[in-house]
């Protein structure tokens, strides 16, 4: 009889494990990049992400023409000229967390991650490597992570002209809160 | 010759004015611009499910106004959201509103037409930029 109470656990308890995939759909992401001339930066929070707690599979996609500007040319250069959205709509990643097994979505706490993965821009894929900081607090899971890419990986070509105004580097930054993803 | 050294100032001037404008010019709400576009949640989501490519070609980038079934209305950091209801029990047409409106009087359930600027498809149809539109 305890057996049985034993493996009925059992059954559960990997039934919990293999349901513990996390989702957003209003991720966050804003990017900066600091030239001589200016500052440039933009807003999205639609974007989406899939967390895998059990195999630290990690997912975002983002949509170009959803980034917010404060300058409506900057947007429109940003779309047409240098992101050319109408042509490449999305941004990717795809990747995992590498230390999944040092984060316990049961405790409270701040777990540092490593995530490496491939980052899809403008059409090209590139391997990205960052760090970030998972937080559980009474249950919710929360992420955030920042990184930078060279605008020149991407493809993205930055006119002479205007070279000294944007930075060859932008910084990005990235957070959600997530929420339990129903079993399939 | 004076004038003329006073017509080139002034011209000059007018003129750096202008592109300042221009440049800092912020980005404009949608909620007076006549939506390109008039589609349902339903159609739109089918769209997009079917071939993604031709429905960028019809939405992308578009001011599209889209009539369906309010699913949520949600608020986060002062952003509010619509998310209207498709034919699709777990795909939505997800309206984020433009910065200071809300949602008005949208009611769970009721019918609503929503205008914005549609920024492409992730697993759910994406407005951003959007209003309510009343009649």
């Amino acid at each position: 009889m305890k057996n049985l109470f034993v493996l009925l656990v059992m059954i559960c308890s990997v039934q919990m494990v293999s349901a513990q995939k996390y989702f957003s759909k209003t991720g966050k992401i804003t990017f900066q990049s600091d030239a001589s001339m200016e500052k440039i930066e933009a807003a999205n929070t639609t974007a989406s992400t899939v967390l895998d707690a059990a195999t630290g599979n990690y997912e975002w996609a983002v949509l170009i023409q959803g980034f917010k500007f404060e300058k409506s040319l900057m947007q429109e250069h940003f779309n047409e000229n240098y992101m050319e959205s109408g042509t490449y709509p999305k941004a990717k990643f795809k990747g995992k967390i590498d230390n999944i097994s040092s984060v316990n979505f049961k405790k409270d706490g701040d777990y540092k991650v490593t995530v490496s993965g491939q980052m899809e821009i403008h059409g090209v894929t590139k391997p990205v490597t960052t760090t970030g900081v998972i937080s559980v607090k009474g249950g919710n899971i929360s992420a955030k992570s920042n990184l930078s890419v060279l605008v020149a990986d991407y493809g993205i070509v930055i006119p002479k002209l205007v070279a000294d105004n944007i930075a060859k580097s932008v910084d990005i930054q990235v957070s959600t809160d997530y929420q339990l993803m129903p079993a399939n | 010759m004076k004038n003329i050294i006073i017509a080139v100032v002034v011209l000059f001037t007018l003129g750096a004015g202008v592109a300042y404008y221009m440049y800092n010019k912020p980005v404009a709400s949608l909620e007076s611009k006549k939506a390109d576009v008039s589609v349902s949640a339903d159609q739109i989501l089918a769209d997009y499910e079917s071939d993604e490519k031709t429905a960028n070609d019809k939405y992308l980038g578009k001011v599209v106004e889209v009539k369906g079934k309010v699913a949520t209305i949600t608020s986060e950091e002062g952003k509010h959201k619509v998310q209207l209801e498709t034919s699709n029990p777990i795909a939505l047409v997800i309206c984020e509103l433009e910065e200071g409106k809300d949602a008005l009087a949208l009611k769970v359930g009721e019918d609503a037409s929503i205008k914005g600027l549609c920024s492409g498809y992730l697993s759910d149809v994406i407005l951003v930029q959007s209003t309510v539109v009343t009649e």
